[in-house]
């Protein structure tokens, strides 16, 4: 139905009212909603027959409207729907928000008429319309900077038309029963209002789940939440019908609140019921009033569904201004009223008793990303604060990703400093210094790295998996493609893009496209994407650490050869990564053994094997993750002065041993430190970086490239006796050094992680194990203290 | 209170009848629940005899059922709708009194408004609204059913058997009967009409034909008139349905060759049922669950033709009809298809259901009877080492002769997934066994040759089909890929959800038929296809599209690969990456080509003549292997129906795994793999697994020592074979496959 109609052959089918929603015709007085004897039953109905008192209901949201004040930020009173409403006289709104709170709140409405209203909300917006347009009617324009539309025209002139008969009528000796008269020749208000009725659902409502929308909910206003799959164009609902007659040129008007309506025929005016001229109408579309309307589908999320059932979907019309707010794949929580629409006519007749359900939108937000995790983050707040205060955050963590895989702790470790991220620095001429942690796991097949990266996805709070042949066309950053539709150039966002400010797990890097492989570069250091094609020039944010795994470019690593050699990699590119493992599937006795008991377990039991830890659930490592980002630690003045000495040192060494090509100490050496040094600082939920953070993120770094080369064979450096050995002698010289016999555990511990990479577990073991052969003893939690054999003796 | 026969036939009198009660409580009436239905006709059908005397509408035809009788329906949920809002009670009203009644709606598709009343329009808003309306809006949860895919025949008929005891009552619609006769004669005037041909061995392949490509020709299971009528997407689910009963009755036993389209009446029809009282009746079952479900049967009553509703028909006052009510606004398409006319898909208004469970062979006891499975399984394990031979037997000469496949063969159609373990989205299948018989590549051949008829189903297929009563032969070619839809799909338009060639019960055996696999171009649906297909025999989930997301539904459906040359789809979850961590590789038996068909690439110059006398030997030599199979089964003790309940209740029955057997593996374990780095994990799975299915097919409760040995020493078997396979084909990339975009 294209407004420029001439005349119109009347679109819309001839249907009976019956099924049909009450269709009022105004001058016409065409139908009555209910059959007469209804009402008179009203008598005998079962369940709640309370009639609220609509016009009772009116006066106090008139009063309402006109009176309720709340305190803005600034501490002062405002008369929120007073001002809101000048707006709307003013021309500068069209939406009145009415958040059911507020009504709630106020004294002289109270939670009842809450009630009422939120459950029977289509026939309440009606009601508030008229208190509002009552509001409206006493105020008085105060800003006339917008003006008349041709909508403002055509009511001007017909309200001159209006008052002109009305004189006439006067003139002729008619205004006795003029009091019928008024009633009649009045607007429907819709054809006169510039505004539309917004309810906000109560702030403690919380949405209904999609799957819990029963038939108990018909009427009431609602809030879903859900992914939207479909949405139709946006097509122009009639809302107001208007009819001239052939003969005496009255203008009729229909106001249209179903699908479907009767259209007039008989000109209902006096002039032709006079003249009997029987006067035919004819429906103008330019006259009428139009709403965009829209149909979406919403979709379940897939965390809402129960396992093995299907998806549940629910229908929203949108109207005026909720129409064009999604588009599909969006998530939108919705709150709208839920109604019924019978089928008619013929299709009732197949359909039998059947009614048609969808929420009438009142309003459409959308959500960035799932609702769950933002609230699951308030909940955990308290279990973070346990974990952070149980102490050895950084051990249980690192063990809890990926619990079922087995041994490879450092690697875990390293990953869960890749999700905390360092602090990114912005220098004072704009250059960014990144502090996302780039990984690269690489190795033999089925040692479980994709099990890792997928684990990784899985816990970061934002993140994209992907392989590095990347099963879509636009790649790992981005590319630009021509709407077929429309022929303009669209911008899409590869993985990386799509990963800004998360983590971007790239499985199979080794097999990438040449495109994302040079793209990759400025991705991993500037982490940005600069597009110049099709005529369109732009930089995109990719703020990701990356995660990549690799396997060799033949079937086993081969130790004779280079990294890059190994995995076909440019060695820039890979200098790029903070932190490269070498994951490798050698047969070992005690592993294996471990290994088939495990399996043997998991037959036996059909579960996994008890863990010899407690581990966190993925959620609450996010919810870790998530509170350590939070802060920024610093590197205090101190420190920078023992970190640049050692790389210098280290530069020294390396630039006299020539052998030690590959693990060349560069700028970015240093740079990887600090991060994984601020990583750590971050777990501890500290402002700075303390000698500790630093000397463990040179032992990961020490143990990445003793995995690459393979210097050692034995995992992981030392054995667990030997440590606990090495452990003891380091604690032991250091009390003999300060001449005491007893010691803080955190003096010494930088010392034991730098010099043999120790851990706390390790340093526990020590202690527990002197302790029981009677040597040493605990002072507190963190000292211990030599036993005095001369006490013993005694 | 009616006589109890008389409830069967007219339930619907008792739903009256509670919903008279219910109507002076209006808190019954508000919800619409509680009012006794279920406990009601439960009681009544005790009464009358048990479910026994109930008719299955899946065993009978449905011209011999009345309309709103109580049938029982079993099928596989193939989809859950969104839940109906329909009119749970309404005012009727005299015309010539104007006395109103109150009537309900729950177990019915109609109102029942006799000549000279009219139906008060329904209540809106809420009960503030309504002016003193006591109509309610109920709800109620469709479930689109199939009939079990896959099902054997020897099952089918065996089912027939089973409820041969209700006598349904007369067909109280002549009209429908008379309509019957001519869709059947168009059936089999339609030459491979579904139903109509159920004889040949390559019903299969042709009912998996009629779905890879979809055809829309009148081909429906009930004729062209009604297909019509039907929303594509119902229209090939129900054809698909319908087909698989084609799964051949072929083999051993007393099955005739069409004796699946026989038992069933030469017609299953899919069935659209009506979920009502979600807390009294346990909630919504799963979809491809199979399921056994009482309710009322509600066939189209007098619906007239469409025509005649717009020419007028007489109906309340105002004048339905005349114009389109549509007007272009809903979306006509929805409803076409969630509203298929009953005359095409019967409805069924559920009173209670029950999930099958277990392996759903009709011939022993329900599963819900544990103490009578338990006794069949008692009986069994006495015979167990006959019943063992034979069905090895059987599947060795449906191979060739290959002891060591046939072995292998028999311990994967055992194999079910005893356990999950791992995260959500990695997981693993523990008891997953994905099986692969590859036989060598065929010779080079000149490309101009066509390919050679293979036999289809192969022999294994067919002995598969005579021993178990879920199967499906799925041919796998570049073709099929790319044309079929091997997972469910929701349709954005009619929100239904596709029919796929995957979505099989829980228990069904998979053969996917990769022999024919040539070169060629997969397509995106066809990447999809070949990984959710290894997907499915790698880690028994099954992905579905939902528009904007994928659900992983977990299945249990062992997955036997045929090929020539290196197995595309059972490689192809290592291949596609994105196919995740978690999975199992298929566990490789090489194979001689004649054993699994296969082509042996030798071609005769006239290619014509050659395929037909081909194919004509191949016909003779498959008779020739039916018939051995069929003596090898008759000989065991019980005969062929014996060996059938066997196959299922060892597949039921999980052997344990001892300390000490446990000890012994991992003992074997380090070993092997100080010996062979290759050696890791998935392994010692597979040890493990072979090892429980060992003791299974003893009917063993715990593997024993013996059992271990014997895994070893099979496994010993096939690793020779495997390195005898590499040294004698030297590699060749691409193995046989096709090649991936």
């Amino acid at each position: 139905m294209s407004p420029g109609h001439k005349s119109p052959p009347l679109p819309f089918p001839a249907l009976p009212l019956r099924f049909s929603r009450p269709t009022r015709g105004w001058s016409a007085r065409a139908t009555r909603t209910r059959p007469a004897s209804r009402a008179a039953r009203a008598g005998d109905m079962s369940g709640p027959a309370e009639y609220a008192d609509y016009k009772a209901d009116e006066d106090v949201l008139y009063d309402f409207f006109r009176e309720y004040r709340e305190e803005n930020d600034d501490m002062m009173e405002t008369f929120k729907y007073a001002e809101l409403l000048q707006k709307v006289k003013n021309r500068a709104s069209r939406v009145v928000e009415v958040d059911l709170d507020d009504i709630n709140d106020w004294e002289r409405a109270g939670p009842e008429l809450c009630e009422r209203i939120r459950t029977n909300a289509r026939r309440y917006v009606d009601i508030i319309s008229r208190a509002i347009d009552r509001v409206l009617l006493a105020l008085r324009a105060t800003d006339f900077s917008r003006h008349d539309g041709a909508a403002d025209v055509m009511r001007n002139l017909r309200e001159d038309k209006r008052d002109r008969a009305r004189a006439e009528r006067a003139a002729n000796g008619e205004g006795d029963d003029g009091a019928a008269q008024v009633e009649d020749d009045e607007f429907p208000p819709a054809l006169t209002r510039r505004y539309q009725v917004v309810l906000l659902a109560r702030e403690g409502d919380k949405s209904v789940p999609l799957r819990r929308v029963l038939s108990a909910h018909i009427g009431s206003l609602l809030t879903v939440k859900g992914i939207v799959t479909r949405v139709t164009a946006v097509k122009p609902q009639l809302q107001v019908a208007t009819y001239t007659c052939d003969q005496c040129g009255f203008e009729v008007y229909q106001e249209v609140t179903a699908r479907n309506f009767m259209p007039l025929f008989k000109c209902p005016s006096s002039n032709c019921e006079h003249n009997r001229t029987n006067g035919k109408l004819r429906m103008q579309t330019r006259g009428s009033v139009f709403v965009p309307f829209q149909e979406v589908r919403l979709q379940e999320e897939a965390d809402q569904v129960p396992v093995g059932h299907i998806p549940r979907a629910i229908t929203i019309h949108a109207y005026g201004e909720s129409a064009r707010k999604c588009s599909a794949g969006d998530v939108v929580s919705v709150t709208g009223v839920f109604l019924p629409v019978p089928y008619e006519g013929q299709r009732g007749l197949r359909a039998g008793l059947i009614a048609d359900t969808f929420v009438e939108a009142a309003s459409i937000t959308q959500h960035k990303k799932s609702h769950t995790d933002e609230a699951a983050a308030a909940e955990m707040a308290a279990q973070v604060a346990d974990i952070a205060a149980d102490g050895n955050v950084y051990e249980k963590l690192g063990r809890s990703i990926a619990p079922e895989i087995f041994a490879h702790d450092d690697v875990k470790k390293a990953l869960l400093l890749l999700l905390v991220g360092g602090v990114t620095n912005t220098t004072s001429d704009g250059m960014r210094i990144r502090g996302d942690i780039n990984v690269c796991l690489m190795g033999d097949p089925g040692v479980a790295k994709s099990q890792l990266l997928k684990h990784v996805s899985h816990i970061a709070p934002r993140s994209v998996y992907t392989t590095g042949k990347g099963s879509s066309g636009v790649g790992l950053t981005a590319a630009v493609t021509r709407d077929t539709q429309t022929g303009e150039a669209v911008l899409e966002g590869g993985a990386l893009v799509l990963a800004d400010m998360g983590v971007c797990c790239i499985d199979e890097f080794d097999k990438m496209e040449d495109a994302d492989r040079t793209a990759i570069h400025e991705v991993m250091e500037q982490q940005t994407v600069s597009i110049a094609k099709a005529g369109i020039t732009t930089t995109l944010n990719a703020r990701t650490s990356v995660l990549a795994a690799a396997n060799h470019a033949w079937s086993r690593y081969n130790p004779s050869k280079s990294v890059s050699e190994n995995i076909n990699m440019p060695a820039a590119l890979l200098s790029r990564f903070d932190l490269m493992w070498l994951i490798r599937d050698k047969p070992d006795l005690a592993r294996d053994l471990a290994l088939a008991e495990h399996v043997t377990y998991v037959h036996r039991h059909s579960s996994h094997p008890p863990m010899d830890f407690e581990a966190l659930d993925a959620k609450t490592v996010r919810a870790y993750v998530c509170a350590a980002k939070r802060y920024s630690p610093a590197v205090p003045p101190e420190l920078t002065e023992h970190i640049v000495d050692e790389y210098v040192a280290l530069r020294q060494k390396d630039a006299l041993d020539p052998s030690k090509t590959e693990c060349f100490t560069s700028a970015r050496t240093l740079l990887a430190i600090l991060r994984l040094a601020q990583a750590l600082a971050r777990l501890r939920f500290s402002d700075k970086v303390g000698e500790e953070d630093v000397a463990e993120a040179r032992r990961l770094m020490e143990m990445s490239k003793e995995s690459v080369h393979g210097g050692r064979d034995e995992k992981e450096g030392l054995s667990a006796q030997e440590m606990v050995t090495r452990v003891a002698e380091i604690i032991n010289e250091q009390m003999i050094a300060n001449g005491g016999d007893s010691i803080a555990i955190a003096d010494v511990m930088p010392q034991l992680i730098s010099s043999i990479g120790a851990t706390a577990a390790d340093v526990n073991r020590t202690i527990d194990e002197y302790t029981d052969l009677g040597v040493w003893m605990r002072i507190g939690r963190d000292s211990v203290k030599l036993v005095d054999p001369a006490v013993d003796d005694e | 209170m009616l006589a109890d026969e008389d409830a069967l036939a007219q339930p619907l009198a008792l739903v009256d009848a509670a919903f008279r009660a219910a109507c002076d409580d209006p808190a019954r009436l508000a919800s619409g629940h509680g009012w006794g239905v279920r406990a009601t006709i439960e009681a009544a059908v005790a009464r009358a005899g048990g479910l026994a005397r109930v008719p299955a509408l899946d065993a009978t035809p449905v011209e011999t059922l009345r309309p709103g009788s109580l049938v029982r329906f079993q099928g596989m949920v193939q989809d859950t709708w969104d839940p109906e809002y329909y009119l749970g009670v309404y005012e009727l009203r005299d015309l010539a009194t104007g006395a109103i009644t109150l009537k309900t709606g729950k177990f019915s598709d109609a109102v029942d408004a006799p000549p000279g009343s009219e139906v008060l329009p329904p209540p809106r808003g809420p009960p503030a609204e309504r002016d003193g309306c006591r109509g309610r809006i109920y709800q109620r949860t469709p479930v689109f059913v199939v009939p079990t895919p896959g099902l054997s025949g020897w099952a089918a008929a065996a089912r027939k058997a089973q409820c041969a005891g209700a006598a349904p009552g007369p067909a109280a619609h002549p009209a429908r009967a008379k309509r019957a006769a001519p869709d059947d004669a168009g059936a089999g005037a339609g030459g491979r009409g579904v139903d109509a041909d159920a004889g040949g061995m390559d019903v299969d392949d042709a009912a998996h034909d009629a779905f890879a490509t979809k055809r829309t020709g009148a081909r429906g299971v009930r004729g062209a008139a009604v297909d019509a009528s039907l929303h594509p997407a119902v229209a090939a689910g129900f054809r698909y349905a319908g087909a698989a009963n084609g799964n051949a009755a072929v083999g051993a036993g007393a099955t005739a060759p069409a004796a699946g389209a026989a038992a069933t009446g030469g017609r299953r029809t899919a069935v659209v049922v009506k979920l009502y009282d979600e807390e009294e009746t346990g909630g919504v079952p799963h979809v491809s669950e199979l399921v056994e479900f009482v309710g009322i049967l509600s066939l189209e009553r007098d619906t007239p033709e469409p025509e005649t509703i717009a020419a007028g028909a007489p109906r309340g006052g105002a004048g339905v009809g005349g114009g389109d009510a549509d007007g272009g606004w809903v979306d006509n398409d929805d409803e076409r298809a969630h509203r298929p006319p009953s005359s095409a898909v019967p409805r069924l208004h559920c009173v209670s259901w029950a999930r099958v469970g277990g392996r759903p062979n009709p011939l022993l006891p329900p599963a819900a009877d544990a103490a009578a499975r338990a006794a069949a399984t008692a009986a069994a394990r006495a015979a167990a080492p006959a019943l063992r031979a034979a069905a090895r037997g059987a599947f060795a000469a449906a191979l060739g002769g290959d002891e060591l496949a046939a072995e292998y063969v028999l311990l994967w159609a055992l194999s079910a997934v005893t356990a999950r373990v791992g995260p959500a989205g990695a997981q693993t299948a523990v008891g997953a066994l994905p099986l692969s018989l590859v036989a060598p590549p065929p010779r080079a051949q000149r490309p101009a040759a066509p390919p050679a008829p293979l036999p289809s189903p192969p022999a294994i297929s067919r002995a598969l089909a005579a021993l178990a009563p879920v199967t499906r032969h799925l041919p796998v070619t570049i073709g099929a890929l790319n044309a079929g839809a091997y997972r469910p799909v929701r349709d954005v338009a009619s929100a239904l959800l596709s029919d796929a060639a995957l979505q099989l019960p829980a228990g069904a055996l998979l053969v996917a038929d990769e022999r024919t696999m040539g070169a060629g171009e997969l397509s995106t649906a066809g990447v999809a296809n070949l990984r959710a297909l290894a997907a499915l025999a790698s880690r028994q989930t099954l992905e579905y599209g939902f528009g904007p997301y994928e659900l992983a539904f977990e299945t249990d459906v062992p997955t036997l690969f045929l090929s020539q040359g290196k197995p595309l789809a059972a490689s192809a979850a290592t291949t596609l990456a994105d196919a995740g961590p978690g999975g199992a590789e298929a566990c490789e038996v090489p194979v001689d080509a004649a054993s699994i068909g296969g082509d042996d690439g030798a071609r005769a110059p006239d290619a014509a003549t050659a395929a037909t006398a081909a194919a004509a030997a191949a016909a003779a030599a498959a008779a020739e292997v039916d018939a051995a199979m069929e003596a090898v089964v008759s000989r065991a003790p019980g005969g062929a129906d014996a060996v059938r309940a066997y196959l299922t209740l060892a597949a039921e029955a999980p052997a344990a795994l001892g300390e000490a057997i446990a000890r012994t593996a991992q003992d074997a374990f380090v070993a092997a793999r100080q010996a062979d780095a290759t050696v890791g994990a998935p392994t010692l799975h597979r040890w493990c697994t072979l090892a429980r299915l060992r003791a299974q097919s003893e009917l063993a409760a715990e593997v024993t020592t013996e059992h271990w040995s014997a895994t070893l020493a099979l496994e010993a078997e096939r690793a020779a074979r495997v390195r005898a396979r590499a040294s004698a084909v030297p590699a060749r990339a691409g193995g046989g496959g096709g090649v991936l975009v």
